[in-house]
């Protein structure tokens, strides 16, 4: 019986030989992944039960992304519980504040996430490890089951399977694509099922789109509330994978669109929502007081890498407070030692801890009451990064680094290098 | 184990269009941000947004008929909380699965499936409703249909009163896990 690649894997971590879309099923993760931010009410759920351990917490692994620094009271009292049920769960890893970096990203950097697990993880970003082709599903406030009982139950999932051909324009980069097609999918124009489907990016530019790149798009679209987003196997390092899990080429597609990435020019996702996007023209001009490169969605090496070449040389207009956030320690001591770090000091940047940054919740970089930012945030909804009447603008890392030079949204395109 | 109220129930049909958010529709969205999840503070509050009235017309075993996808938008819970509390049951055209998920969290009984329900029930009719086979059956032209039923694997869930109902059932299944581990 054909498959898609999301049946595949389901299939194997529920050890049938197929599943399909209906079928409600409890699939074994071999991983189970939280942030810090969730520890305390999942315990506080689990003991007033009556429970005292979890199931399987050799397989739980905890990651400190979102409290990376400790800037309030509440924060470091947080902390504290954190580690002592971390202690008590006797989970399999705990990387407490300041250790490893993003729980969507550190988990791959790492190799604990490979192509073709399935892994179950609190947090709806964790469709990042779609990147390098593993099912990571989202558990959020049921994540309690998944402590006691190893598993949960979830559907299986239609697939929507978009083809990529072509290559971007200088200038535009996967999280352009990620917003324009977050836009085009939540408003109906490309007349395709998104709602809980998994999408999954095939074609001869998906293939060889580097894992970077792979991280933004899988990020991006899981704003509007698509299942998953899957992309044919690789490793985090971009070798290829002989043998991994691939949809057969006959699989039940829900539907099937094609996109040529060279059509596409920058976008800028006004505040409310990634689906909210428009072509940069719209958003140009608008003045900044803050931006942000970094967070889940554009923390690895090559989105600082790409901001800091238009940046080099470069400082930063005198308004703007301008945050990097690493995705994590590894990528930070990177890019340290190849200079990327100098090159946005230089600029007038300043550096925050691997992690999540401002976008959760402001953390360390706070909007105050009616300032504009512009990030690489995963979201930006009211009050997401401070004050509920801040302005926060989502756009690729190069558009974020060429509106910090210029105080004002601007197109990266026409920063001269 | 049987579902508070019994699978077969009869009640007033209260119908409504397609979209109906669950935040900003079905409750407040303050309510949502704060956290709320006493239903004696919730259920003051039902469907302010789209019709101030319903809540003080609805009685328990009352169906929420609505169109396509029901409690759209975030799957937060806390017009569910309220509604699990008034005791009332859904029947829809569509809802998101991440909605359902929530719904089954707060043991509220939907049947998600209901294609055309509106096309034989009107606001205010009476109906049976059976969440276990399907057959939805309106009292009062005698028309019925019968639409996919809960997976059985749900129903469970809904029997044991959601989330921490099936949790506390895991646990006396599984005492061990509620003994602290050797240090």
């Amino acid at each position: 019986m054909p498959m898609t690649m999301a049946e595949k894997l389901l299939a194997k971590a529920v050890g049938r030989p197929s599943v399909k879309p209906g079928d409600v099923i409890t699939p074994d993760p071999e991983m189970v992944i939280m942030h810090d931010g969730y520890v305390e009410t999942a315990h506080r759920q689990l003991t007033q039960i009556g429970y005292k351990r979890i199931t399987r917490p050799e397989r739980v692994v905890i990651l400190t992304d979102h409290n990376v620094i400790n800037t309030s009271p509440r924060a470091i009292e947080q902390s504290r519980a954190n580690r002592r049920i971390a202690a008590e769960w006797q989970v399999g890893a705990f990387y407490d504040v300041g250790r490893g970096g993003h729980g969507h990203i550190f988990p791959m950097e790492t190799g604990m996430v490979r192509s073709g697990m399935f892994l179950i993880s609190y947090d709806m970003h964790c469709t990042n490890f779609g990147a390098i082709g593993a099912f990571a599903m989202r558990a959020g406030p049921d994540i309690p089951i998944v402590l006691a009982t190893g598993t949960m139950w979830t559907m299986v999932p239609e697939t929507l399977r978009i083809d990529l051909t072509g290559a971007f324009q200088p200038g535009v980069y996967a999280r352009d694509l990620g917003f324009k097609l977050s836009r085009d999918l939540s408003s109906g124009a490309l007349g395709v099922e998104y709602d809980d489907r998994v999408v999954e990016f095939g074609g001869v530019a998906a293939a060889s789109m580097p894992v970077s790149e792979r991280i933004a798009l899988c990020n991006t679209l899981t704003e509007i509330g698509v299942n998953n987003v899957l992309f044919p196997p690789l490793s985090y390092t971009g070798e290829k994978i002989a043998g991994g899990v691939v949809s057969d080429d006959d699989a039940p597609f829900e539907s099937r669109i094609t996109l040529d990435l060279g059509v596409l020019g920058p976008q800028v996702a006004l505040p409310g929502g990634p689906d909210r996007a428009v072509d940069i023209a719209t958003a140009i001009g608008r003045p900044v007081d803050q931006a942000v490169l970094g967070a889940c969605g554009s923390g690895m090496y090559e989105d600082f890498e790409r901001a800091a070449a238009l940046l080099r040389g470069k400082t930063i207009a005198p308004n703007v407070r301008f945050f990097v956030v690493p995705g994590t320690n590894a990528i930070a001591q990177r890019m340290m030692e190849s200079g990327l770090t100098k090159d946005f000091m230089d600029a007038g940047a300043i550096f925050l801890p691997a992690g999540c940054g401002p976008c959760a919740g402001g953390v360390g970089a706070p909007l105050g009451s009616g300032e504009v930012s512009i990030s690489t945030a995963a979201t930006n909804g009211a009050g997401r990064m401070g004050a509920r009447d801040a302005e926060c603008y989502l756009a690729s890392p190069v558009t974020v680094a060429a509106s910090a030079i210029a105080g004002r949204i601007s197109d990266p395109r026409k920063v001269d290098r | 184990m049987a579902l508070d109220g019994g699978w077969k129930a009869r009640g007033t049909a209260h119908l409504l269009g397609d979209n109906v958010p669950h935040d900003g529709g079905v409750i407040r969205f303050d309510l949502v941000t704060a956290r709320v999840q006493d239903p004696a503070q919730l259920i003051p509050h039902l469907f302010d947004e789209i019709d101030p009235t319903l809540k003080e017309r609805v009685k328990p075993g009352d169906f929420i008929v609505a169109g396509k996808n029901f409690f759209c938008g975030k799957a937060h819970n806390q017009g569910m909380i309220a509604m699990k509390a008034l005791g009332l049951r859904v029947l829809c055209e569509s809802m998101p699965f991440r909605s359902f998920r929530a719904a089954t969290g707060v043991a509220l009984p939907c049947l998600v499936h209901c294609e055309g329900v509106a096309d034989f029930i009107a606001d205010g009719d009476e109906i049976e409703a059976d969440f276990d086979s399907g057959v939805v059956i309106n009292l009062k032209s005698g028309k019925s249909q019968r639409y996919p039923s809960i997976p059985l694997e749900i129903k469970s869930i809904l029997e044991e009163g959601g989330m921490r109902g099936m949790l506390a059932a895991w646990l006396r299944d599984h005492p061990d896990l509620g003994q602290a581990p050797a240090a």
